[in-house]
């Protein structure tokens, strides 16, 4: 016995930490809910439900330290999964394993009494996210520190506003010291700088080699705190892969839904913007070869796209972003200052960004074009303008082949044709 | 079972802190506190002293080895065992919603969900004890001779205790499934509690009625049997009737058993079903 298990033991720890096999989930749908003795015993016919498959045959496995973003509409079994991977459901079907200690974050301040003051609930709730009394007590100045909350500790949370109260929740959370971190969509709640909180927190534990599952609609997050993700449709793995790839693929495939949806009303969708505007995107200009506005540009010419800004206070390395966009939807680059690695330093009232394309490799064609900038984490916008610009590019000298993008080639036939060589 | 019994000791700060929390929480915003939890036993003497000693004039015959007056013989005779009834009936009656109840957690977190069922339990523990510590003043106070036996008394607690947590798994996973089962239990209580000699003795039912052997049947209701140990030991100054408490003791372990055994059956099932 003791040796199996080892040896079982030993599989695990040869890379992934966790590892899911063919996971199915159902669950039954009441049609009337019976849930008296007297209609089970007396009435011998069986109560009616559906059932109703959330997680069909999912499979994964991750190693220490790595970060997975779960992805898809709602009900399509993303907490489902992420309830079994947390011991809370049973999946019908399937195994999976876990290495080490498992913290599901599922809801911030579970087990909260509102009777009870926030240094009680501090040690109910740490103890229910399974830390000890010795931990909590070493990290109390901390979480109360971090919560902000410090005045009002000995005050009954009842008395505490929603945010409040989200707040201590959180700063709890936050520190249990799990192998393990799954994460339900934590990231939504609370305003736009607990957010920023939550996603720096992410970071920190990402930073130690935590092993993170976070299940989210916030794609921006999943793209920059995940290195791979999945995405699940019915229940099913649609895609699974670096996050970048499946979060874009995930987009067409809403954008697509979209279109269709949109269609009839012919109106040009004119893009959509987010952020909290400490610094904001004033005008985005294109520029041609010889800095004069145009919306009209030449393959193989150049193409400035000029980010006009005002900072209404100082920000320290703020990140510009930049994204295009094919008439269907379909992204085709989208580069910014922190993957190009240039740092901007601190700014302050207004001022302007250039985003150079020397040889524009676009086709003919319209483009839809997005302007961002962004925290030096690129988790919180400042100013996220979404597909709100359009230029043009349109025919220049020669013929042009179909597409959207001219890609650098050459051609090269083999020497089979030995009578007649077609050699330039 | 050596696994959930390792497991609960792992999550055993969780099982203190619940403990912590329902005491905290019942005593809260209180200026009496404790006291109201004294006040309840207290008036069930005066109500039943009333009724059966004045009224129906039930004679208890004082115990041999002491000497009381008269007019306490019914109020200690009573409580030596109501307190241990109380114990029991309270304990069941909130840890049957102990897990519907808790429905936030048990859908969001994971811990072995026996914990809610046990914590309620042992936060009554905590205050049976306290109403004990009470009883025992007042009994030495009336002169009564308790402590000649009292060292038995922690062993009697534990079979009690292992009883009543195996009832509270058994009908707050019940629950889980038939929402009824908490209507239901005020009525199986009620009776219960008439069909244990707590506010009349033993030897006022006949022996024999109907055919039936009264005495008999009365000793199968395993919480009788502990009941009446709590009284020999509090009330009478005597060892338990030996055979009982074997009884009592197998039952209590074989409750437990089962308790576990079908709380762990269905627990997986409680996050989708509560």
């Amino acid at each position: 016995m003791a040796l199996k298990f080892k040896s079982a033991k030993k599989s695990l720890n040869n890379g992934s930490v966790i590892e899911v096999k063919d996971l199915w989930k159902k669950f039954r749908i009441y049609h009337e809910k019976h849930q008296s003795l007297k209609e089970t015993f007396l009435k011998r016919k069986r109560v009616s439900y559906e059932e109703f498959w959330a997680v069909k045959g999912i499979s994964f496995s991750l190693s220490k330290g790595d970060t997975l973003g779960i992805i898809g509409e709602n009900g399509s079994g993303k907490t489902s999964l992420l309830k079994i991977l947390a011991h809370i459901l049973r999946p019908d079907e399937g195994t999976y394993r876990t290495e080490g200690k498992v913290s599901a974050l599922l809801e911030l301040g579970a087990g909260f009494h509102p009777e009870l003051t926030g240094r009680e609930n501090i040690y109910l709730n740490g103890s229910i996210l399974g830390m000890k009394k010795s931990e909590i007590d070493a990290k109390f100045t901390e979480i109360v520190a971090f919560s902000g909350l410090e005045k009002f500790i000995d005050n009954p949370v009842k008395s505490y506003s929603s945010g409040m109260y989200l707040r201590l929740g959180f700063s709890v959370a936050i520190k249990v010291d799990p192998e393990i971190l799954l994460i339900d969509e934590i990231l939504a709640v609370g305003d736009e700088s607990f957010q920023r909180k939550c996603a720096d927190k992410i970071l920190e534990f990402k930073l130690h080699g935590k092993t993170i599952v976070i299940v989210s609609h916030d794609l921006n997050a999943v793209r920059n705190l995940c290195d791979s993700a999945i995405w699940i449709q019915d229940g099913c793995i649609k895609k699974q892969g670096p996050s970048e790839e499946v979060v874009n693929a995930y987009l067409a495939y809403i954008n697509q839904g979209e279109t269709a949806s949109n269609q009839g009303s012919g109106a040009e969708n004119f893009g959509t913007r987010h952020g909290t505007h400490e610094v904001e995107i004033t005008k985005v200009e294109f520029l041609n070869a010889h800095s004069q506005q145009d919306d009209a540009f030449q393959t193989g010419g150049k193409f400035v796209a000029r980010l006009n800004y005002v900072a209404h206070q100082s920000i320290e390395n703020p990140v510009f972003g930049v994204a295009i966009f094919g008439s269907e939807g379909t992204q085709i680059t989208g580069p910014n200052t922190k993957i190009d690695n240039r740092v901007i330093g601190s700014v302050q009232g207004k001022g302007y960004v250039d985003y150079i394309i020397e040889e524009l490799p676009l086709l003919p064609g319209s483009y839809l074009f997005s302007a961002a900038i962004y925290d030096e984490s690129c988790l919180h916008a400042y100013d996220h303008q979404e597909k709100m610009h359009m230029f043009k590019v349109k025919s220049g000298v020669g013929r042009m082949p179909q597409g959207t993008i001219q890609i650098p080639c050459q051609w090269k036939f083999g020497d089979k044709m030995a009578e007649s060589d077609l050699k330039r | 079972m050596f696994q959930k019994i390792s497991e609960l000791w792992e999550y055993r700060e969780l099982l203190f802190n619940l403990v912590k929390r329902e005491l905290k929480v019942k005593y809260k915003r209180s200026v009496l506190g404790f006291l109201w939890s004294l006040l309840n036993p207290i008036l069930m003497t005066l109500i039943f002293t009333f009724v059966f000693a004045l009224i129906l004039r039930i004679r208890i015959p004082a115990p041999s080895n002491a000497d009381v007056p008269a007019q306490f013989l019914f109020p200690a005779f009573l409580l030596s065992a109501l307190l241990a009834w109380n114990f029991f009936s309270v304990s069941i009656s909130v840890a049957v919603n102990s897990i519907v109840g808790s429905s936030n957690l048990v859908n969001k977190i994971y811990f072995p969900r026996e914990i809610l069922p046990i914590s309620t339990v042992l936060a009554n523990v905590v205050n049976f004890l306290l109403e004990l510590l009470v009883l025992l003043v007042f009994l030495a106070v009336l002169g009564f001779k308790f402590y000649l036996y009292l060292p038995f008394l922690p062993l009697i607690l534990l079979i009690h205790i292992f009883f009543t947590i195996g009832v509270c798994l058994i009908v707050s996973c019940l629950n889980v499934y038939f929402r009824d089962v908490q209507h239901l239990l005020g009525i199986i209580l009620l009776i219960w509690f008439y069909a244990t000699p707590v506010i009349y003795p033993l030897d006022l039912v006949p022996e024999r009625w109907q055919g039936l052997p009264m005495h008999s049947l009365l000793k199968l209701n395993p919480i009788a049997a502990i009941v009446l140990s709590y009284r020999d030991i509090l009330f009478y100054a005597k060892f338990p009737e030996f055979s009982v408490m074997i009884y009592a003791t197998i039952i209590s372990i074989s409750t437990l058993a089962f308790g576990f055994f079908l709380f762990n059956l269905y627990e997986p099932n409680f996050a989708e079903e509560v």
